[in-house]
């Protein structure tokens, strides 16, 4: 009932926004390692729907997505991403008020730099999907680069999948809590802040920012009351939850070209503010928050070859650094991790485009994780995807991708654009 | 012996220069012939052909405003549904490498396209991002090799060869002496083979503040080597339109 509810709302949609763009897509995805006690396969049709204009003077974009899973009833969802309006004001400056996605990484599969909205955490591990985050932007183009100031008055939670879908591996919190130093709170109604310049320079190109907000991209997810038994060890006394917390990054993302190539950097220092000493029990022991520092480092190469091919070879790297080797390896999925990736568009009347990515732990011993996909036109609005995702989860803990092992996964994907 | 090859030598280094000279003098005509159109906005279609003959069909909304040193250039696709919402923005600089930017709404990301390496495929046509930046004139040189008919139209054959990196190693265009515009161009790959060949065809008049101006509204591009074919086509041409200049911010792509 709901993928039809969606069918018509989209149709309809498709009508009423004569102007915009949008796409229906039927997905299907199966697990090659069948567990008992988890969903093996998925089917969900989900839609996007985007339309922009000029209105009373300004502009206006509205963007919505859902998804609706008929084995997974959980994982369904309808969410508003843009829904904002534009004043344009005196010497180049412009006033956004509204829902809104930020898009800061430059980079291909790592992101440190995208920290502002809250993720819809059924989606890919290595990039989760953004949920829209309202805010108010004052953007003015200044001779010494583009500034902008962002205010938000509360904030959005992230979307987190049923406990029976092999992400969540069993574990689904039941609420989520805002740890600050005055303790823990409810309350999704506080300012968040921020400024960024972005400025180009010959063949370089950056973007700074600070930001203070609550972080719903790294939460804790576990107790934070819970009772020492000696011999048995920690036992959590209240219920499962995802921790937010308070925290001030401070960020850098950057791209120079030096001929044909494409080299790339972000930076991504984080100082949280909580109350010291605080702990929590989570599934892989006891975390602290501490304060870090996330560098990826990029190298992009295109090529044309002789039959018309485009091809674009991608080289990167991330590491957490502040924090010794143990806690970086809790912190982060990607705390000392090198991507290889290729994607070669063969530019021919089906738009056929290849896509391989690998990622490979260099510290944790035999983890990585694949991503193969092909993508095909099959006419004006028709297009498919097939794709494989492999992971592997080499040491014996409950770090890394080991809420992904055995989680390998074959997929197809038609979509419908109008 | 020995002063008749200096002679030799000197008389065609001589004609060279002198060709390069009368090369420059023809695109400075061309130049010349093209500034002051202010600004303009059109509907523009691709068709893309394949070596099969199978046909995509794009449609794109195209604006653009000339700016002392600068044209600037903001493309959206149109049709059809699956590239809907793609935006290109050209700023073709005069004194300088061109700076562009894609937006790619699936991605919902700004890419900027590396001035170094736009030798690869505008949307999967046989036209590059080079072919849709900055053609000014600084930026070449220009050697006249003689005049020649082609369909009946008289033309200058200029060579013209790109100063700074470019994915051809030289293109041979033909120039109207009436349009002062080509009429055909021949791009040469760094191998030096015959990669493609452009027809400009369909031109014309467009007038603003009683300045003529020729504009061809369609190429037919036809790559050499793999067979494919691009045309591109104008409607609704408006020159003389003078655009917001918010329009060509790169904040207004996403």
């Amino acid at each position: 009932m709901k993928i039809l509810s969606i069918l018509i709302c989209s149709l309809l949609i498709s009508n009423v926004f004569a102007d915009g763009r949008g796409e229906i897509s039927f997905s299907y995805h199966r697990y090659t390692k069948k567990q008992t006690n988890q969903i093996n396969d998925l089917m969900f049709s989900s839609f996007e729907v985007e339309d922009s204009g000029e209105l009373w003077g300004g502009e206006f974009k509205l963007g919505i997505v859902g998804k609706a899973n008929s084995k997974d009833r959980e994982n369904s969802y309808l969410n508003v991403n843009d829904l904002y309006y534009s004043f344009t004001g005196p010497f180049l400056s412009r006033i956004d008020v509204g829902y809104k996605i930020y898009n800061w990484s430059k980079m291909e599969a790592f992101h440190p730099t995208d920290v502002i909205n809250a993720r819809l955490l059924d989606s890919d591990i290595e990039n989760f999907d953004k949920k829209g985050e309202f805010s108010i932007v004052f953007d003015n183009e200044m001779e010494f680069g583009n500034l902008k100031i962002y205010a938000f008055p509360f904030y959005e939670e992230s979307f987190f999948p049923s406990a029976d879908s092999r992400i969540s591996d069993g574990v689904k919190p039941s609420r989520v809590k805002r740890v600050t130093k005055d303790g823990i709170s409810d309350s999704q109604t506080t300012w968040q802040y921020g400024i960024s310049l972005e400025k180009q320079i010959g063949e370089l190109d950056f973007l700074l920012f600070g930001l203070k907000h609550i972080d719903r991209n790294r939460p804790i997810v576990g107790y934070n009351s819970f009772t020492s038994v000696p011999l048995v060890g920690n036992i959590p006394t209240g219920e499962l939850a995802a921790f937010y917390f308070d925290v001030l990054d401070l960020g850098l993302a950057s791209t120079y070209f030096l001929e044909d190539h494409a080299f790339k950097m972000e930076v991504l220092n984080s100082s949280f503010d909580i109350e010291e000493g605080q702990v929590f029990l989570t599934g892989s022991g006891l975390r602290k928050v501490v304060d870090y520092t996330t560098v990826s480092i990029g190298h992009e190469y295109p090529y044309t070859w002789n039959n018309g091919w485009d091809s674009t070879f991608f080289t990167e790297y991330q590491t957490v650094l502040g924090v010794d080797s143990e806690t970086a390896q809790e912190l982060s999925l990607f705390q000392n991790d090198l991507f290889v990736g290729h994607r070669i568009a063969l530019n021919d009347a089906f738009s056929k485009e290849f896509v391989i990515g690998f990622f490979y732990d260099l510290q944790r011993k035999n983890e990585w994780l694949i991503n193969i996909g092909y993508d095909q036109r099959l006419n004006d609005f028709w297009k498919f995807h097939v794709g494989y995702r492999g992971f592997n989860h080499g040491e014996d803990d409950k770090l890394g991708v080991y809420l992904l092992e055995g989680d390998d996964e074959v997929s197809f994907k038609l979509s419908r654009f109008f | 012996m020995k002063k008749i090859l200096i002679s030799l030598i000197l008389l065609s280094s001589t004609a060279a220069f002198g060709s390069l000279e009368k090369g420059l003098v023809i695109a400075k005509k061309m130049e010349a012939a093209n500034n002051g159109y202010v600004g303009e906005t059109s509907t523009m279609r691709l068709v893309l052909i394949d070596s099969s003959g199978k046909q995509i069909e794009r449609e794109m909304e195209g604006n653009t405003s000339e700016l002392k040193n600068v044209d600037k250039t903001i493309m959206k696709f149109q049709k059809p549904a699956d590239v809907k919402g793609t935006k290109l923005l050209t700023w073709a600089h005069k004194n300088k490498d061109d700076d562009q930017w894609l937006y790619l709404p699936s991605l919902r990301r700004v890419k900027r396209i590396n001035s170094r390496s736009r030798g690869s495929s505008f949307m999967g046509s046989e036209f590059s991002y080079e072919d849709l930046g900055s053609q000014s004139i600084d930026k070449y040189t220009f050697n006249l090799k003689g005049t020649k008919k082609v369909d009946s139209m008289d033309t200058w054959v200029l060579e013209r060869v790109s100063k700074n990196k470019s994915s051809y190693s030289k293109v041979i265009m033909y120039v109207s002496k009436k349009y002062l515009a080509a009429v055909k161009s021949e791009y040469y790959n760094k191998r030096k083979e015959l990669l493609k060949v452009a027809i400009f065809s369909e031109f014309k008049k467009y007038t603003v503040k009683k300045k003529s101006f020729y504009r061809s509204n369609k190429i037919f591009m036809t790559n050499i080597q793999n067979k494919k074919k691009s045309i591109f086509t104008w409607e609704n041409r408006k020159i003389g339109m003078k655009l917001s200049s918010r329009k060509f911010n790169k904040n207004s792509l996403k």
